[in-house]
């Protein structure tokens, strides 16, 4: 398994780039929830903890 | 994929358990499933139609991006679990009591009020404490338990001020005393196939808040009552949650992106098999059952063509599915 460090603004994770996927969560060292948001280029956000319309 | 296999997809906007549960499902029923990221979606609606799939499993945790994404890819003649319709009744507190209502169901005492005077009067018909519910949320947030008309009168005040039409409409419920527990019951098609009880020393139960999961039996008088909650939103793949009062089982509310990452183990049912499956039937015989409504001798009658999609871009506008 591939294990790759990508650093991001929000810190850095340690990521299986073969094996991510599109709304995947990662938590970076600096403990920030970041989402997989594209992976070609591999990009991350920090991703939203919720919002008004979210749900079941 | 083999010509016969049913083309299916799932579209997501989270990757939750839940989403991952299922797509091994698939896997597991040995068939391939297309991953649709919502964010990465566009659909040109001046383009002609493209049914690129047999089912599509509507998994967004936007309730919006969810209910669009239905529409779109009932109106290119893909059956969606959930249909449209359900969704939008579902992620509406108020549409919800109103099917509810209308079909027999019992529920909580609801009153829904447009006016801060007017909601402070029902709240002492309805009798105090009285729940104050958003119509649109879920996971329990901004629902709020008011001991006295000073305290409806000042959540009714914060709502004015913060503005925004969710807080125009004022959803009130009795306050139903519980045994530190509700029930929730999953839904797929016409049958129950799983229950649990949802514990927590705090009055909001949702797991998703901390409440903890158990195995609750399924009986006949639970059974019918999810059922036919289920039917009157509009049946598919559902999670109807439930209290126990003094005047028996109540239907609180019906959820219809359902999650049940700890439920698994708790009940023994492999709860995402049982969705697969039910998605698999309907990729097989659509017009038997589309949308997931219930197709047994004592299940509603299926609505017809219409009544699917009411809904329909215009024929020169109807979009590509992407």
């Amino acid at each position: 398994m591939p294990i790759t460090t990508v650093r991001t603004p929000h810190g850095a994770v340690d990521v299986d780039t073969t094996a991510l996927e599109l709304g995947e969560l990662l938590v970076s060292d600096d403990g920030v929830e970041l989402e997989v948001v594209s992976l070609a280029p591999l990009r991350f956000e920090p991703a939203p903890m919720e919002d008004e319309d979210w749900g079941e | 994929m083999s010509p016969t296999q049913p083309r299916v997809a799932v579209v997501y906007d989270r990757l939750r358990p839940e989403e991952r549960l299922l797509f091994a499902a698939f896997e597991a029923a040995g068939v391939a499933v297309d991953r649709l990221y919502a964010p990465q979606l566009a659909f040109d609606l001046g383009a002609a139609p493209e049914r690129r799939y047999d089912v599509v499993l509507e998994r967004c945790t936007s309730q919006a991006r969810g209910l669009a994404l239905a529409r779109l890819y009932a109106a290119a003649g893909s059956v969606v679990l959930n249909r449209a319709e359900v969704i939008e009744t579902c992620g509406d507190k108020l549409a919800t009591s109103a099917v509810l209502a209308a079909a027999g169901v019992p529920t909580p005492r609801t009153v829904v009020a447009f006016g801060a005077e007017e909601a402070l009067e029902r709240c002492e018909e309805l009798g105090y404490p009285v729940v104050l519910k958003p119509v649109v949320g879920s996971w329990g947030r901004m629902v709020s338990r008011l001991s006295d008309a000073d305290a409806v009168a000042a959540v009714l005040e914060h709502k004015e001020v913060l503005g925004g039409p969710a807080h125009r409409v004022i959803y009130l419920q009795e306050h139903v005393e519980k045994p530190g527990r509700d029930i929730r019951a999953f839904v797929v098609g016409d049958r129950v196939v799983a229950a649990i009880y949802r514990e927590s020393e705090h009055w909001i139960t949702n797991t998703a808040r901390g409440g903890v999961a158990r195995a609750c039996p399924v009986d006949d008088r639970l059974a019918e009552l999810a059922l036919r909650a289920a039917r009157a939103v509009g049946g598919g793949v559902l999670a109807v949650d439930l209290v126990e009062s003094d005047r028996g089982l109540l239907v609180v509310e019906v959820n219809h992106t359902m999650e049940f990452r700890n439920s698994i183990e708790t009940t023994g049912v492999d709860i995402p098999g049982e969705v697969v499956r039910h998605a698999l039937m309907l990729a097989s015989a659509p017009a038997a059952g589309a949308g997931g409504v219930p197709t047994g001798a004592d299940a509603v009658p299926p609505p017809d063509a219409d009544a699917w999609a009411p809904w329909r871009p215009p024929a020169s506008r109807v979009p590509a599915v992407g």
